[in-house]
């Protein structure tokens, strides 16, 4: 390997070179650190449970673990099509389902009630398949989820269709409110109806933006947590990035503790930070991590300006700034912060916020992968969230 | 000879014309490489400037990966044509893939499950030129959908270029952020832009060229065009294949050859932009940079239509815009970005003939640089890895340059006098064809003299060409304001 003259610390046990790929589809075979949550999540294909609702920041990879369960499901025997929802029309989506449907043999057993060219058509409550019947002028036509649970029953015992719908909160927010609410419903239904059928859930807006103040269309579903990497997993991927990509350092030990310190173990900063250490010529040193992510915050190479300008739109315009008080003085404050230590705080007093206002925010704020709570106190939900705040508002 | 139409070249020939770029062509080769051999798709965008060789670096790629037999048997490159004028709905680019694959749906078939079947276990690799402009015509429901169906097929790889970053890849709430790995092309140096030139003039035996490249005053004269044109790859090609030695000693020829090349690509472009933005475009060619107030009265517009306009031209890429440090930082002073284009406009609407008493000065400022040992010994660079120009550094090594002495005790008065020294040196000679007045000479030297003096907003309104010779004061001196 073009590094191994000037490894003089060892890297991490078990680290394999890996493709540096921000935000870009990763290969299966070279996830790191989420073996736990997939096992979970495989688990949960099975009955009783109707499937699962990933939920974490963006770009924390919850799309990578879609990905990575469908060859095992599909090699269980299970029919899986995975799609995403990322569209603002339900009969797009549903032409996108159909598609995924067809594309296994066993999966198109619903077709004998069907024959000619199947169009789609959704509206409320369902998703239509329709075509020209066994009769001569005759149309027929068929329920979407139904015919999944027929190709799951045809399929074999203890079969069922699992769909991996990720971005789906694109499509309900795209929709009218009323629209977007049924949508949901139509799925929650298909699942309670049908119990060939299990779903997995992603989406990189949060629900509660989607359609705020209901979950009803997904609490049947079990809600999976997709944080950042654990130390030591978040080590093996920097130091497999760093292989990857033929960065060449001599001090590996220090460079991968740089990084993981750096992104606080967000894969998608890690895969960023390889790729700037990458363009770079010289021999890479943990000061140079520090360096390139200091200037990748300062030139909003990764939009981290978002986290300020989009809570207008978030919260509204009045709780924006009450929002940003709260985030002030818990990013300027080295522990997890009290409510009432907050309540005290000059900025936040001078919001006059009540007790009340400030819990709900900062329900809001965890919703939103700002905070997380600790006890009854807040904290950044990362270090790298912190630092990118105290940067943005100059604390 | 189309050299800057590289789709039409054999890749192997660009491969071989290719300096300077070996750490990013590696990068994208990698990529290409790992789509055919996993189930990863890392989407690629090359960003660059018009000329700064984007759609040869793609067509270089996929040579290069073609090589690979697991790229050759499972990628199907499919071009979409860089005036893009077909693409305007997400369902023209299935329909372009469908046209390569000559496949065709039956009334009520999905076309993205036609694709699919066609494809099987291969990849479509679409190669997008401007996906900015292609992006804006799909608008968000047509990136969404893109999104969707890569996201939801992982049978799709785009290659794209864009002449600069846009909010839909930007912007963390846009269905495409941090979807492509961007690789900004940087300029090239001068001894890369003499490394393209050196391939060309050996390729065709003109011993003439070749020994004149590698003399002190070939390597002088390189480094005034390198300023003159900001060391564009599309610049240097039509250089290499459009100038003679003569051409190349006086400079300034040289550099008429490339514009007048250029014209009908100026025209083209400049008849994209609406007749406002056209005043506005004009009126920062003749005063090299200004302040929304002075460019609205040059183009005889409202001051409020202008900032409208100006913010547009930002949008698309034309214009930059700088904030001083230490004076009034709400303003921002603009400037056309593509230094062709500003030459284009000044030398065709006559003005005051900036133009050759800047190509004399810069001429006369590198020759005495070029005399130097420092100068005269750099070899060619075929370390390729080696992009970014040490231009400051090799000025250092001139050790009785009194401009790179000023440059580095950051003294704005000395380094103006130094390059007054050149300015006057030039006149002297009348190393410059007649000037219409004497107001390029008196201008330039007020400008210099109150830049000396501290005044950054008269360093700001030299002509840009000159700027390189300033950038450790530049550097220090101006923000560049984040991008749109």
């Amino acid at each position: 390997m073009p590094y191994s003259g000037d490894v003089s610390v060892e890297w991490p046990a078990g680290t394999r070179p890996l493709s540096v790929n921000p935000g870009g589809i990763v290969p299966v075979d070279e996830l790191v650190g989420r073996g736990s949550l997939i096992t979970e999540l495989l688990a949960l294909a099975a009955p009783p449970s109707h499937g699962a609702l990933l939920l974490g920041d963006r770009r924390i990879g919850k799309t990578s673990l879609l990905r990575a369960i469908e060859t095992p499901l599909r090699e269980a025997g299970h029919l899986v099509v995975r799609v995403s929802a990322e569209t603002s029309s339900l009969e797009t989506f549903g032409r996108a389902l159909l598609a995924g449907l067809r594309s296994d043999r066993r999966q198109r057993s619903w077709e004998v009630d069907l024959e000619g060219e199947v169009q789609v058509s959704a509206g409320p409550g369902r998703i239509v398949l329709r075509g020209k019947g066994r009769r001569r002028n005759e149309t027929a036509e068929v329920d979407l989820f139904s015919a999944c649970a027929t190709a799951a029953r045809s399929s074999g015992e203890g079969m069922r269709v699992i769909l991996l719908l990720d971005e789906f909160t694109v499509l309900a927010s795209e929709l009218d409110p009323a629209e977007g609410r049924e949508f949901l419903h139509t799925l929650r239904r298909a699942r309670q109806e049908l119990p060939e059928l299990a779903m997995f859930l992603a989406g990189s807006i949060g629900l509660h933006h989607a359609l705020p103040g209901d979950k009803t269309g997904v609490n049947d579903l079990t809600e999976i947590h997709v944080d950042v990497l654990a130390q030591a997993d978040a080590q093996l991927l920097a130091a497999g990035l760093l292989q990857g990509a033929g960065i060449r350092t001599a001090e590996p030990g220090e460079v991968v503790a740089a990084m993981v310190e750096q992104t606080s173990g967000f894969p998608y900063y890690l895969h960023g930070v390889a790729q700037l250490l990458a363009d770079r010529s010289a021999p890479v040193t943990a000061q140079s991590v520090r360096e390139v992510v200091a200037d990748a915050l300062e030139q909003d190479l990764w939009n981290t300006s978002h986290y300020d300008a989009r809570l207008e739109s978030y919260y509204g315009r009045d709780a924006a700034e009450s929002v940003r008080a709260i985030l002030d003085t818990v990013a300027s404050t080295h522990a997890p912060t009290s409510p009432d230590t907050l309540l005290q705080s000059p900025p936040v007093a001078a919001q006059g916020l009540g007790r009340t206002d400030l819990l709900r925010l900062l329900r809001r704020l965890e919703a939103d992968h700002y905070l997380r709570r600790a006890g009854n106190d807040s904290a950044f939900a990362s270090d790298l969230v912190r630092r990118i705040w105290l940067h943005l508002r100059r604390l | 000879m189309l050299p800057f139409t590289p789709q039409r070249e054999a890749g192997a020939d660009l491969d071989a014309r290719t300096v300077g770029r070996a750490t990013l062509l590696a990068s994208i080769e990698d990529k290409l490489r790992a789509a055919a051999r996993t189930q990863g798709r890392p989407h690629v965008l090359l960003v660059g400037p018009h000329g700064s060789g984007k759609t040869h670096l793609v067509e270089v790629a996929l040579h290069r990966a073609g090589a690979d037999p697991a790229f050759a048997s499972r990628m199907v490159v499919v071009r979409i044509p860089e005036d893009a004028v077909g693409i305007t709905r997400f369902e023209d680019l299935p329909r372009a893939v469908l046209e390569h694959l000559a496949a065709s749906p039956t009334d009520g078939q999905d076309p993205l499950e036609v694709i699919d079947r066609a494809l099987g276990e291969r990849v479509a690799l679409l190669v997008v030129e401007n996906l900015d402009r292609v992006f804006d015509d799909l608008g968000l429901a047509g990136q969404r959908a893109l999104r969707s169906w890569v996201e939801t097929s992982g049978k799709v790889l785009l290659l794209a270029t864009s002449p600069r970053l846009f909010p839909a890849v930007l912007r963390r709430d846009q269905p495409w952020f941090a979807g492509l790995a961007v690789f900004v092309l940087p300029a090239l140096s001068p001894q890369e832009g003499r490394d393209l030139l050196l391939h060309s003039a050996q390729a065709r035996a003109d011993t003439a060229m070749v020994d004149f490249l590698l003399s002190p005053a070939g390597l002088a004269r390189v480094h005034a065009l390198a300023a003159l044109t900001e060391a564009a790859p599309r610049a240097w090609t039509l250089i290499a294949a459009m100038a003679d030695v003569g051409a190349l000693d006086e400079v300034l020829p040289a550099l008429l050859a490339v514009l007048e090349a250029l014209v009908p690509q100026q025209q083209e472009s400049l008849a994209r932009l609406s007749p406002n933005e056209r005043r506005l475009v004009v009126a920062m060619a003749a005063a090299g940079s200004g302040k929304v107030s002075d460019l609205a009265a040059a183009a005889r517009l409202e001051q409020r239509t202008a900032a409208a306009s100006l913010g547009r031209l930002a949008d698309a890429g034309w214009v930059s815009g700088r904030k001083p440090s230490r004076a009034d930082r709400r303003t921002t002073y603009y400037r056309l970005r593509d230094p062709m284009l500003r030459h284009h406009l000044q030398y065709r609407t006559g003005g005051d003939a900036p133009l050759p008493l800047t190509a004399a000065l810069l001429r006369a400022h590198f020759d005495v640089a070029g005399s130097r040992a420092a100068v005269a010994h750099e070899p060619p660079t075929t370390a390729l890895q080696h992009a970014q120009p040490d231009v400051a550094g090799s000025r250092a090594a001139g050790a009785e340059e009194p401009l790179t002495t000023a440059l580095q005790r950051r003294d704005p008065r000395a380094a103006a006098t130094a390059v007054l020294r050149s300015l006057r040196r030039v006149r002297a000679g009348s190393a410059v064809p007649a000037l219409p007045g004497e107001s390029s000479w008196d201008r330039l030297a007020a400008l210099l003299l109150a830049a000396g003096g501290g005044d950054e907003i008269a360093l700001l309104r030299l002509p840009q060409e000159l700027h390189p010779l300033f950038d450790p004061l530049f550097d220090d001196v101006f923000d560049d304001p984040a991008p749109p």
